[in-house]
């Protein structure tokens, strides 16, 4: 794992070479926090779409580094991103329904995990991408505080909220 | 629930959490392995490279001390004081990169007051913008005739007409209105008007009753008992949270018709409970608003607290 529980000073080290055009440094970057920009996408557009779009989050984070003053915001930053894609995304795509989980070919490793897919983005907007990191990208509490900027204790907030509301939901299902 | 475990994976393991990583993991993203002797990465990196160098050197040029982050989409910066007034037909468009991006549409004035880090204050006269931000909350403010405009993290549009009245529509997350110590919280999905002579109205939800809508603009301008009468008749229970916003607004009885029909719609936290409502105690109406999931208290307590 490239950043460990103190990430901050790695962080700014990797944005700073990476502005000066270092290209492993961006590798470095991208390594680390995908799984954080794929939790954002997931909670804003289907499966299908997430990963065509994590080039887009990256391409576009690349095009506009130089600009981003203060290195130690970039999780931040990069999810504002994320977010940003996701809503162009929406706004220029077509009505397609993601495809149901019986028809082959639908890029669907397993049918119960769309239906919680679903669940946990009917939560509310502060809930789902802290859900996102947590269940589908394998990250914890303490790794999703330092990789977004976010306080430890809005991500517990968030986690526990979200966590209590997708339980009422799921037994909902059941 | 075991909290520890959801936290940090810490104590016994969670049996419905574990199932729930089990089950979601399959969908976890995987990054492509790495180089080993040649940085394999696609076209689009290298070309996005090339692009870094030369926006880097162009900003280096172009930066100057009295210039703020702020630029137009053709690159232009903005500087403190500056006023963007477009046209009839065309609108403009700046944008910041640790803070955010703004479009300015066609017959709008908007001063950029102050920039600096952590503080971006504009000056909407008239006319109409779309703000996405992506600083933290509390640091774009956009002030109105009738109310300032706070960011919580959000994209929303704000209108000013010529009577210096406003309207604020919230596509995502959530945006505060004040004035004088009035405040409105507005989550995606909600609509909130603003007055010159009174300040921030009571927000609605866009899909909202006409009746419920009607009622909270009387009450917004009059006062008008029957009006809160009525509204509390045409709310729905999503519709709470315009119902937490007459709580803060009314007191005595008034209140207490208020939180009796709120808790009628919603489930009310221990915390938020009837007496201390009443008693207009802050900590209850914090955790009132909490149980209604628009987002946390502690948002804005950061910011301000004026209820």
């Amino acid at each position: 794992m490239l950043l460990m529980p103190e990430p901050r000073e790695q962080v700014r080290f990797l944005v700073r070479a990476a502005q000066k055009g270092h290209r492993p440094a961006f590798e470095s970057l991208y390594r680390a926090f995908s799984g954080m920009v794929h939790g954002v996408l997931l909670a804003h557009v289907r499966y299908s779409d997430a990963e065509d779009l994590m080039q887009d989050v990256f391409l576009r984070a690349m095009q506009q580094l130089d600009r981003l003053r203060e290195p130690e915001a970039f999780g931040g930053w990069l999810c504002a991103i994320a977010r940003r894609v996701a809503f162009d995304y929406h706004r220029g795509a077509r009505a397609v329904d993601e495809l149901p989980p019986e028809i082959p070919g639908g890029d669907r490793p397993d049918g119960a995990a769309f239906e919680v897919l679903d669940r946990i983005r009917e939560l509310p907007e502060s809930y789902r991408e802290t859900l996102m990191m947590r269940l589908v990208e394998g990250m914890t509490g303490p790794e999703i505080a330092a990789r977004t900027g976010l306080t430890p204790e809005s991500v517990r907030v968030n986690l526990c909220r979200g966590m209590k509301l997708l339980r009422e939901r799921l037994e909902g299902m059941q | 629930m075991n909290e520890r475990y959801l936290w940090d994976r810490g104590g016994p393991p969670d049996e419905e959490i574990v199932q729930l990583e089990r089950t979601l993991g399959t969908l976890r993203y995987c990054p492509p392995a790495p180089a080993r002797r040649r940085a394999r990465w696609p076209i689009w990196v290298a070309a996005a490279a090339a692009a870094v160098i030369c926006v880097g050197v162009i900003g280096s040029i172009l930066s100057r001390r009295q210039l703020t982050e702020w630029r137009f989409d053709n690159g232009r910066q903005i500087r403190t004081g500056q006023t963007i007034e477009t046209g009839a037909l065309q609108g403009a468009k700046i944008e910041a990169a640790d803070t955010g991006e703004v479009t300015v549409d066609p017959a709008s004035r908007l001063k950029l007051v102050r920039s600096r880090t952590g503080e971006h204050l504009f000056d909407l006269r008239r006319g109409t913008i779309h703000a996405f931000i992506w600083a933290p909350a509390g640091q774009f403010v956009v002030d109105t005739p009738s109310s300032k405009t706070v960011d919580l993290g959000c994209r929303y549009t704000l209108q000013v007409s010529s009577n210096g009245n406003g309207l604020l529509t919230v596509e995502m997350g959530l945006v505060a209105f004040e004035r004088d110590g009035v405040e409105s919280f507005i989550p995606a999905g909600a609509s909130c008007v603003t007055r010159r002579d009174r300040g921030p109205g009571t927000p609605y939800f866009g899909d909202a009753a006409p009746k419920l809508r009607t009622a909270l603009d009387r009450f917004d301008t009059s006062g008008d008992p029957a009006s809160l009468v009525d509204a509390l008749a045409a709310a729905r229970s999503r519709d709470a949270l315009s119902l937490w916003h007459l709580m803060t607004r009314t007191s005595g009885d008034k209140r207490a018709e208020v939180f009796d029909r709120m808790a009628s719609l919603v489930p009310l936290p221990a915390q938020a409970s009837r007496e201390l409502i009443l008693r207009g105690d802050s900590a209850a109406l914090d955790a009132a608003w909490d149980s209604l999931h628009f987002g946390d208290a502690a948002v804005w307590r950061k910011w301000k607290r004026q209820w």
